[in-house]
């Protein structure tokens, strides 16, 4: 059995974070005594990801993603707990690890601003220490895969935010990292630059083999890129397994689809058999309870003149909203 | 070793390339650098006509020299402002030069060697431009002339390293700006900025001598304008090179403890 690539072992990570009352004379008492206050942005995680694993890490704002990918690129110190990166303390960040892994955090500049991202590109060949000949190998790889073209050879500060980001990217793997930390790569951009980079995320890991761990608020990057995630919230993990299961161990309920025949039907006498969701194109989507499906289909077919009935699972949305809208005692641990 | 040449090289050149891109910036900025220079002339020049022709042995045309060559040094001593570090701690800048396998500090001397280059032409003019409003007194002789290069480099180095450190105190204050001020008011007197350490009271250079700032920028240019009696020279290399050894020693406690704070509370 291969050892994993990541390895996390009741990881907490405790920030102090100043405190201070409004006022003239908080403000005054605050010169001579500082007030803290502990705040667990992550909470006794445990997880671990093998080699070429892709892993969708997930939780609202504040849950305690981006704490968790700092403290394993290295950036952030635990406050107890064991992290291993390929072997490696991350935050004693040594060379060798740091050669072969990256962080690439949505709308962080890297690239110098004036001048084309080609040459911020030779500064990194330098700083890497990469061989020319590999360096040109990866750089046409990555031009070809992020459809980069002439986008190079403009200055950054005239490129798009998506191009910009395509080349962020780019910057970021020129080294060939092992290890992949996606802080939200696809924000801010629209639906095409996000499906390439998400293309090129699953390419990347397909050709090099390497493990990505990613963070993202769009589920359309999740559902085509991890089969396994993780989700956190209020910095405890609450679930590590499949996206599949956590869709059927979350969302409460399922939606059918409705497709009356010649007679139209009323929205309010359809209503009876659950929430309407929307009425559009000549059908009618309703949502109802998961365990009273089976049996409002079954009615649905026999009381009402229609044609067609579906059944199906809601968007993972409603899942992963339903788990933030739960409160955190009642959700279970996995 | 290759790999830090290779840094130095490639940071030097995207700073030139960066900068070719502002060139009406650049020539503002550099005019800006005239002003200061001009005010001290000035002002030295009315003084020593006033004080019958010298003002602690001091001619008119030594003040020019001075100055020019003040100029000069001043460039060649100048540093990443501390300002700049303090706003990359900020703006969380660090954090992807934390992720890279080299110290940042390489990157930053690699990129202000690339602006001195780019800047030294128009140094040089404005030096030129100088002389002929201030008809400066030179007496240079090849020795001091050999030995100011390595007094400049060594200037150079304490001088980038202390700001560097300088600026790696936003790790632990939030606003530096009062501590930067409080420093460049030192460095005004005890560079030899505002007047030349000999006309200074004593106790003054006595400071400015057990401070690093002297040797930063005063003792090159006292060097190569033979202000400096020719037996304190050694003194001069032995003081610069003790201070850039203490600066480097800080710099590494300074910036261990630093990424240590930066990785315990922010990142």
């Amino acid at each position: 059995m291969t050892s994993p690539v990541i390895e996390i072992e009741h990881l907490v990570k405790t920030y102090h974070v100043p405190e201070r009352e409004p006022g003239l004379r908080a403000a005054l008492v605050s010169l001579i005594k500082r007030k803290t206050r502990e705040v667990k942005a992550v909470h006794d995680i445990s997880f671990q990801v093998q080699p070429g694993e892709i892993v969708g890490f997930l939780g609202p704002n504040g849950a305690g993603k981006t704490t968790t990918l700092k403290t394993l690129s290295g950036l952030l110190y635990p406050t107890s707990g064991k992290v291993e990166v390929l072997n490696y303390q991350p935050s004693k960040r040594e060379r060798a690890f740091l050669r072969q892994i990256t962080l690439v955090m949505g709308q962080r500049n890297q690239l110098v601003w004036d001048i084309p991202a080609a040459d911020s590109f030779e500064l990194n060949r330098a700083i890497y220490g990469i061989p020319e000949t590999e360096f040109r190998q990866t750089l046409q790889e990555l031009v070809e895969l992020l459809d980069l073209g002439p986008l190079i050879t403009k200055p950054v500060r005239n490129l798009s935010l998506g191009e910009r980001m395509k080349c962020e990217i780019a910057g970021a793997l020129l080294h060939r990292p092992k290890v992949l930390f996606l802080d939200e790569p696809t924000i801010g951009l629209d639906v095409t630059a996000q499906r390439r980079i998400r293309e090129f995320i699953r390419e990347y890991n397909a050709r090099y083999g390497a493990s990505v761990l990613l963070t993202s608020h769009y589920m359309a990057d999740v559902e085509a890129l991890c089969k396994r995630v993780i989700v956190i919230h209020h910095g405890r993990i609450i679930f590590d397994g499949q996206l599949s299961a956590l869709v059927d161990r979350f969302n409460v309920n399922k939606t059918i689809i409705v497709r009356p025949g010649d007679e139209p039907i009323e929205t309010a006498r359809i209503a009876q058999y659950g929430e309407v969701i929307s009425e559009e194109n000549g059908q009618i989507t309703l949502k109802v309870p998961r365990d009273q499906a089976t049996r409002v289909t079954t009615r649905l077919l026999t009381e009402l003149p229609i044609t067609d009935v579906s059944i199906a699972d809601p968007p993972i949305e409603d899942a992963i909203e339903q788990i933030f809208a739960t409160p955190d005692e009642a959700v279970p641990a996995n | 070793m290759r790999t830090l040449w290779a840094v130095y090289r490639e940071s030097f050149r995207l700073t030139v390339l960066e900068m070719s891109q502002y060139r009406v910036n650049l020539a503002i900025w550099i005019l800006s650098l005239i002003a200061e220079p001009i005010i001290y002339m000035t002002v030295w020049t009315i003084v020593t006509q006033e004080q019958g022709g010298t003002v602690g042995g001091l001619t008119a045309g030594q003040f020019s020299a001075y100055y020019i060559t003040w100029m000069l040094v001043r460039h060649f001593t100048v540093t990443l402002a501390p300002d700049a570090i303090e706003w990359r701690v900020r703006n969380g800048i660090f954090s992807g030069l934390l992720l890279r396998p080299l110290h940042p500090i390489h990157q930053d001397v690699g990129s202000n060697l690339g602006y001195k280059l780019v800047a030294l032409p128009i140094i040089l003019a404005i030096m030129f431009g100088l002389a002929l409003v201030f008809p400066p007194t030179f007496q240079l002789q090849p020795l001091t002339a050999l030995l100011f290069v390595p007094a400049v480099i060594l200037g150079y180095l304490i001088r980038f390293i202390t700001h560097w450190v300088l600026g790696l105190s936003a790790f632990w204050i939030t606003r530096t700006q009062a501590l930067f001020g409080l420093y460049f008011v030192a460095e005004i007197f005890l560079t030899g900025r505002f007047a030349p350490m000999s006309i200074l009271p004593d106790w003054i250079e006595a400071i400015a001598t057990v401070s690093p700032f002297r040797w930063m920028i005063a003792f090159p240019v006292e060097l190569i304008l033979g202000i400096m009696p020719a037996d304190q020279i050694p003194f001069g290399f032995l003081m610069q090179a003790l201070w850039l050894f203490v600066m480097i020693g800080v710099l590494r406690v300074v910036w261990a403890a630093g990424v240590r704070q930066y990785t315990a509370v922010s990142g």
